[in-house]
């Protein structure tokens, strides 16, 4: 039954999954189903519903400051849209096929993977090779390339102009392609897996990654919440609160975002990744995922 | 202040994608805010599931307000991917005109097949 302590209750884990969303390039779905499940006691169609919405709050709430700063880069991330869309699609059409608990476990050993190279990995940005208008500081942060899957952007901290281009896009498909399918099955972004595939896998500075992969986890997301909807596993009462606190929490963490240099924002990405992956392997071993 | 036209184009192409993303937060986060305020106050305290085709049966305000917020947020992105249509048509990126006509064309596949 919903009352004013459950709403507030919801709101409280909205503003912390949409904070956590927006400071790390996820969704928060990651922290969202699991804390439905166990703490609230939502069935788990439902609360991967719920998380897809939220994911779609986050991702709509952070465009709103990153896109109109132009650090995410739109050709790039409606570029592999094609492949998570395709991805989200058919991971909620496998969710009623395959054992949570099997898929938990093979996904939570591929992020521990990703965490530990992204742990290690270095910033294409430190290049020491200042470059353009690094003595004006324009109104927007950053471009993208006409035609093509490039941009550079305007970094505040170092004072100079980082260009970029992605490389080895076909394996950042692939990768995007993953993160759709786990998407569409466990009711997350799928940023995890996008942000390092950008930042690792195709050259891509982690900020523009992280800005990009919010404006593209809600087109991922939508793709498999339509297929919920339409099945009926969507909670109006119980998603309201969430969604709301998830918006607020959402604009906190773009704020506290700005001020984290690159550095700090993949180690702290690449600790969310390996803490997700463990709980996880845990999990699934435990036979949680039903 | 702004003087590489990289940045002015850029700026200029991002304006209407941030004013649709901001339409949709607004518009949704009030009727969910409406909503949920109204359900508590007239003691309308059950969950329950709703399908887009719930909406033609009969419910409670507050609870036709939060479906109504939630199928507003969920199509969000989708007008997102229309607007940046007309952006690089207008700039005339074909090649990425394509590419969203190629994921736009994927959703409307998801609506589809859910209604299977």
């Amino acid at each position: 039954m919903l009352g004013v302590p459950l709403v507030a209750a919801l709101a409280l884990l909205g503003i912390v999954a949409g904070t956590l969303g927006a400071l790390l390039g996820i969704g928060g779905g990651v922290l969202l189903v699991p804390a439905l499940v166990l703490l609230f006691g939502v069935a788990p169609h439902a609360a991967v519903a719920a998380s897809l919405v939220g994911v779609v709050a986050t991702s709509t709430a952070t465009g709103t400051v990153h896109v109109g700063s132009g650090v995410a880069n739109m050709r790039l991330g409606m570029a592999l849209e094609i492949a998570t869309t395709i991805g989200g699609m058919t991971g909620a059409f496998l969710a009623s096929h395959f054992s949570p608990a099997v898929l938990a476990g093979a996904f939570g050993g591929l992020l521990a993977v990703v965490a530990f190279l992204l742990g290690r990995g270095r910033d294409p940005e430190h290049d020491g090779r200042p470059k353009g208008g690094a003595s004006e500081r324009p109104s927007v942060s950053g471009w993208e390339a006409h035609g093509a899957l490039a941009g550079a952007y305007y970094d505040a901290r170092s004072q100079r102009l980082v260009h970029y281009r992605a490389r080895r896009v076909p394996l950042g498909a692939l990768v995007s392609l993953l993160a759709g399918i786990v998407s569409g099955l466990l009711g997350v972004g799928g940023g995890f897996l996008k942000v390092p595939a950008m930042s690792l896998a195709m050259g891509i500075p982690i900020r523009v990654a992280a800005a990009t992969s919010n404006f593209m986890i809600g087109v991922t997301a939508l793709a498999s919440l339509v297929i919920y909807l339409q099945r009926g596993f969507v909670d109006p009462p119980l998603v309201g609160p969430l969604v709301l606190g998830i918006t607020v929490g959402s604009f906190a963490g773009v704020r506290i975002g700005a001020r984290v240099a690159p550095r700090a924002l993949r180690l702290v990405m690449a600790a969310v990744l390996a803490l997700v992956a463990v709980e996880m392997i845990v999990k699934a071993a435990h036979g949680h995922f039903a | 202040m702004v003087t590489s036209p990289e940045f002015r184009e850029s700026e200029r192409a991002h304006r209407p994608v941030k004013r649709a993303l901001a339409a949709g937060i607004v518009t949704s986060t009030a009727a969910l805010a409406l909503g949920t305020t109204l359900r508590l106050a007239t003691g309308h305290l059950d969950m329950r599931y709703v399908r887009p085709r719930d909406f033609a049966s009969p419910m409670d305000l507050g609870l036709r307000l939060l479906a109504l917020g939630i199928l507003v947020l969920a199509l969000t992105p989708a007008l997102r991917i229309l607007v940046l249509i007309v952006v690089w048509a207008r700039a005339r990126d074909w090649r990425f005109v394509l590419v969203a006509v190629l994921v736009a064309a994927t959703l409307g596949a998801s609506i589809a097949l859910g209604a299977t």
